[in-house]
């Protein structure tokens, strides 16, 4: 027990709960599975959200976007009926393969918490998500959308004063995949990688990168790599030029497991998987 | 603070700290089925059904299961009475030190609460989450299929 809570809330509102944080020593709690892990000894209170309405699943009026509220579990987004065009994501849930883990951990709880973005951070940046917080304005509650690229910039003290009350994830056909690499299938991946072609507009994210806590990027260079391929293009030349890409948008951190490098070759191995999948998916060989 | 949940299908009533785990205030009372582990959420010795899923007590505050409905290993069955998916782990010799039985026999019983036919590939999955470093989870595999088995009304698996 290393935990040194004296105050647990359960509020019933949002906006309740945005009068109760603020602080360096308060958390909010979604589904609390990174709680016991070391790194919270400075927390005295948290604020459990299981009473608020964030759960559902819904399209966005008009269907141009799918709206996951921030206290879904993976479990209930790997098993939710979503357009094809959202596979990444599904795949992303259900790349935590352990069951009890996925029950209990929230989208929002992965975003806002996990010390390393991977897996649905990835997957969400790939499908061009926003997402919307709501933070306290005086006395108002003010509702704020933006890039999850922008959410997942971390900003301690932003973080502290918001809460993540939704993602939504554009709508318009195409295609998506998702694919990682652990140690072990139960292991965070060291690296991630997902992609989303919808016309001719590419979108490519790769997790697991960084010194401390690893982060996930967007890879640019790729994304043109991978815009100029053409389906028509089976000659095989593209994979020199994806590779050189990949490893140009991922910088080559020294941590103290040395593992940066092998983190980067990672991704230019996944990126190309993806790429092929995507090609295979039209017909090309 | 005040604990109030319903328990193996009982009312409970506990005074707990804030920062107690749900694995710790279980094994308080009595209920020393659930296993402490890794206490990270990676072995799944802990395992408890919580609303009927399957859920790792060590990473899940008791606060949190305040209000829920909690199902343990002593509310599955008795010595005299075994639960199906004990007796199947039991016929199909998928335990030597035990440790790890108790959460995988409730990850059976949550995987068949939602799924009556698992394929094998369901029992792998669902014991994904299960560390064990004794049977090398073949005869676990083995048992999970021979519960769902039983719970349908199946004749017994030779």
């Amino acid at each position: 027990m290393y935990l040194r809570l004296s105050e647990y809330l359960r509020p019933s509102s949002v906006e309740e709960s945005l009068r109760l944080i603020g602080g360096e020593t308060t958390a909010l709690l979604a589904g609390g599975t990174h709680l016991n892990v070391y790194g919270h000894e400075h927390l005295t209170r948290v604020v459990d959200l299981q009473h608020l309405s964030l759960g559902g699943i819904t399209l966005a009026e008009g269907q141009q976007s799918q709206t996951i509220g921030t206290l879904v579990t993976l479990q209930t987004l790997a098993r939710a009926e979503l357009p094809a065009e959202l596979a990444a994501l599904q795949q992303a849930a259900r790349a935590e393969r352990n069951r009890a883990i996925r029950n209990r951990t929230t989208v929002g709880g992965r975003l806002a918490r996990d010390r390393s973005d991977a897996r649905i951070a990835t997957a969400l940046v790939a499908l061009g998500a926003e997402v919307e917080v709501v933070r306290l304005e005086g006395h108002e509650v003010v509702h704020h959308v933006q890039p999850v690229e922008a959410f997942l910039v971390r900003d301690a003290d932003a973080r502290r004063r918001q809460l993540l009350a939704e993602v939504r994830v554009p709508l318009g056909g195409g295609f998506s995949h998702y694919a990682h690499f652990g140690l072990t299938a139960m292991s965070a991946p060291y690296a991630d990688v997902a992609l989303r072609v919808t016309d001719g507009v590419v979108r490519l994210a790769s997790g697991g990168h960084g010194p401390g806590s690893a982060h996930t990027l967007r890879l640019g260079t790729a994304e043109g790599v991978v815009a100029s391929i053409g389906v028509g293009d089976a000659s095989g030349t593209w994979q020199a030029a994806l590779r050189e890409a990949v490893v140009a948008d991922v910088p080559a951190y020294t941590d103290v497991y040395a593992s940066g490098a092998y983190r980067r070759e990672l991704a230019v191995a996944l990126t190309t998987r993806l790429v092929e999948a995507w090609l295979a998916a039209q017909g090309v060989k | 603070m005040r604990f109030e949940a319903t328990l193996n299908g009982r009312p409970v009533s506990w005074e707990i700290a804030p920062h107690a785990f749900l694995t710790e205030v279980l094994r308080a009372h009595g209920y020393v089925g659930t296993k402490r582990g890794c206490e990270t959420g990676d072995c799944g010795a802990c395992a408890v059904l919580l609303d009927g899923l399957e859920v790792n007590s060590c990473v899940l505050l008791a606060a949190q299961a305040s209000g829920h409905a909690l199902t343990t290993i002593e509310g599955l069955g008795t010595m005299d009475h075994p639960h199906p998916a004990q007796d199947a782990f039991v016929d199909a010799g998928a335990i030597q030190c035990g440790f790890c039985t108790p959460g995988m026999v409730m990850a059976t019983v949550a995987l068949c609460g939602d799924n009556a036919s698992p394929t094998a590939d369901d029992a792998r999955a669902a014991l994904g989450g299960h560390l064990c470093r004794c049977t090398g989870y073949v005869k676990p595999i083995e048992a999970v299929l021979d519960a769902a088995a039983r719970l349908r009304g199946d004749a017994q698996r030779g």
